[in-house]
């Protein structure tokens, strides 16, 4: 086929007259399209949703009220993954179903990840019967580590959105405010406790960011590994060793109800309380305070109880 | 076998590192499966005296001399997989070395470290006043139950702003001793002339210092020398993206 001379050059000017509003159509749908956030835990839910407000769409990878300790990923998950543009993970132990997730979709590479916890200073688990130091993956169990999680997906989300940053820095500011605040109020009615010797147990590793952030620390943990359950005889030395350890208090997870824990309140004689892992329920923006909060009161009031019952002796 | 049999327990102690590049990883790592040789475990070999079998003796002894090598190899191996991150000589790791009160401390510290810059960057020039800190409830500067169970750190600000760079020091010092040493936070940034090229920025935007005495003056600038060379030491993180390289290798970050 034979093309004239002046057809080639019309086709060029054709072809160039077209490129600058193709690229202009494809900005004014970047502009337009929401972007689509994966999270893994509920926390980061709340964490994203109150940074991006209604300027992106937060999608859980996986369905509520399921244990991320233990989660077998489903194919529903795979389909849902292929369709975000990006993913809001822990990344250091507590979400291995997004790996496999990932793995199963083979999107792997193609998928920007998220790493709340990139820059985030982490600290070992304390109170378990090792020497071994193993990092605590709970960032999201505290204040603290939580605002460090929020600039840090704030700034990666503004990368990535940067037609959004301004909102979502003024967003994240005044989440942070707000956390700061509710952590303060609890702090206010601790500030007449003169030194209190506090000694609690918890069943699940996963409180050592919260009790650090009231300077506090945890003397037991009872399950010998992140999510597993104690033998017999762990359980037996379990209960010698908090007896020995004069604990005020245990820390039991809200949705366990499991005899071991019974038989550790029987044989010891100690008060169960109640902390949240913080990744059940509803997805919500509100939910990671509320949950947080409630856990504050909980460590609050176990305080107050402790001191004033060595006050009595 | 026939002959005199005696049994001895020679300990394999860990190397002194062992312990300071403490054992990181759930005990029931899948990844390694290494985890059945714990430092201070003992490995039983046995010595035999034969009646006349001298090649049974030299067996016996090439056993143990081969359990005793492969032990050293796992060690090493374990070492490599466990091993936090590499420290210069004038820097501290938090995670391994720090107190838990002092852990505290940095980490309060360090999520401040993102607020003031934070703050910096909306109100220009300027850097938060100590007192602004406390009253916005910023840990570890409030006062609060945090804050009396680590020593009454009281902290004081230098400002070392030029045209150019913008420095602030914030120095912390316990007054009562009580488990936490002395802080100091360093922000540091450059600031280039309009027109001038912005360059990727050559250092982190903040450092955290750490010195055991409770007894330290605030410097009047800042120099890793001047530092290093009155005992401070810089404090590392261990921070989410050393975890996640450790459990996933690098390809996933
Ligand atoms: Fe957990």
């Amino acid at each position: 086929m034979r093309i004239s001379k002046a057809g080639l050059i019309l086709l060029m000017v054709g072809l160039l007259a077209g490129v600058p509003g193709l690229v202009k159509g494809k900005q004014a749908f970047a502009a337009e399209k929401k972007l689509r956030i994966g999270i893994t835990l509920h926390p980061y839910f709340s964490y994203v949703k109150n940074i991006v407000g209604d300027r992106a769409e937060v999608v859980p990878l996986i369905g509520e009220g399921f244990n991320p300790h233990a989660y077998k990923p489903q194919p529903a998950d795979i389909k849902k993954v292929t369709k975000l543009d990006a993913l809001v993970l822990n990344g250091i132990g507590h979400d291995e179903f997004a790996f496999e997730i990932l793995e199963a979709s083979k999107m792997k590479g193609k998928i920007p990840l998220i790493y709340a916890n990139e820059g985030v200073s982490l600290i070992p688990v304390t109170g378990t019967d090792t020497d071994r130091k193993t990092v605590n993956p709970h960032t999201f169990i505290s204040v603290t580590a939580s605002i460090q999680q929020i600039y840090n997906i704030r700034k990666k989300l503004s990368q990535l959105d940067p037609a959004n940053t301004k909102v979502y820095r003024k967003n994240a500011s005044a989440y942070v405010r707000r956390l700061r605040k509710m952590k303060a109020g609890y702090m206010k009615r601790l500030s007449d406790l003169k030194n209190l010797d506090f000694r609690c147990a918890t069943i699940h590793g996963g409180y050592d960011y919260l009790l650090q952030e009231f300077g506090l620390q945890v003397t037991a943990v009872i399950e010998p590994a992140h999510g597993l359950k104690p033998t017999a005889s762990q359980l037996a030395r379990t209960i010698d060793r908090i007896l020995q350890l004069n604990v005020d208090v245990i820390f039991t997870e809200m949705n366990l109800a499991d005899k071991y824990i019974d038989t550790i309140q029987k044989e010891t004689g100690i008060r169960i309380r109640y902390l949240s892992h913080l990744t059940t329920g509803e997805y919500s923006a509100e939910g990671f305070e509320k949950g947080l909060k409630a856990n504050m009161e909980a460590l609050t009031t176990a305080l107050i109880e402790a001191h004033d019952r060595s006050n009595k002796k | 076998m026939k002959g005199h049999v005696t049994t001895t327990w020679p300990q394999i102690f860990a190397d002194p590192h062992l312990t300071r590049h403490c054992v990181v990883g759930s005990p029931f790592d899948r990844t390694t499966g290494l985890n059945e040789l714990t430092a201070g475990d003992c490995v039983k070999t046995t010595t035999v005296t034969s009646n006349n079998a001298l090649n049974e003796l030299l067996f016996v002894c090439l056993t143990a001399l081969v359990v005793i090598s492969l032990s050293g190899v796992m060690i090493t191996v374990r070492l490599r997989t466990e091993q936090k991150v590499s420290l210069e000589r004038h820097q501290i790791s938090v995670f391994e070395e720090l107190g838990v009160a002092d852990q505290g401390v940095f980490n309060d510290l360090y999520a401040a470290a993102l607020e003031i810059i934070e703050a910096h960057e909306t109100d220009e020039d300027e850097w938060i006043a100590v007192k602004q800190l406390e009253s916005d409830y910023i840990s570890p500067f409030v006062h609060d139950l945090a804050w009396k169970k680590r020593g009454r750190i009281s902290w004081h600000k230098k400002n070392l702003n030029s045209e150019t760079k913008h420095t602030v020091l914030y120095m912390g010092k316990p007054s009562v001793r009580g488990g936490t040493g002395s802080f100091l936070l360093v922000c540091l940034h450059e600031h280039r002339k309009a027109g001038a090229q912005t360059r990727e920025k050559e250092h982190a935007p903040f450092e955290i210092w750490y010195h055991k005495s409770t007894d330290v003056d605030l410097p009047q600038f800042f120099s890793d020398q001047l530092l290093i060379t009155g005992g401070w030491k810089e404090v590392v993180a261990y921070k989410g993206e050393d975890e996640v390289i450790r459990l996933k290798g690098k390809e996933y970050l």
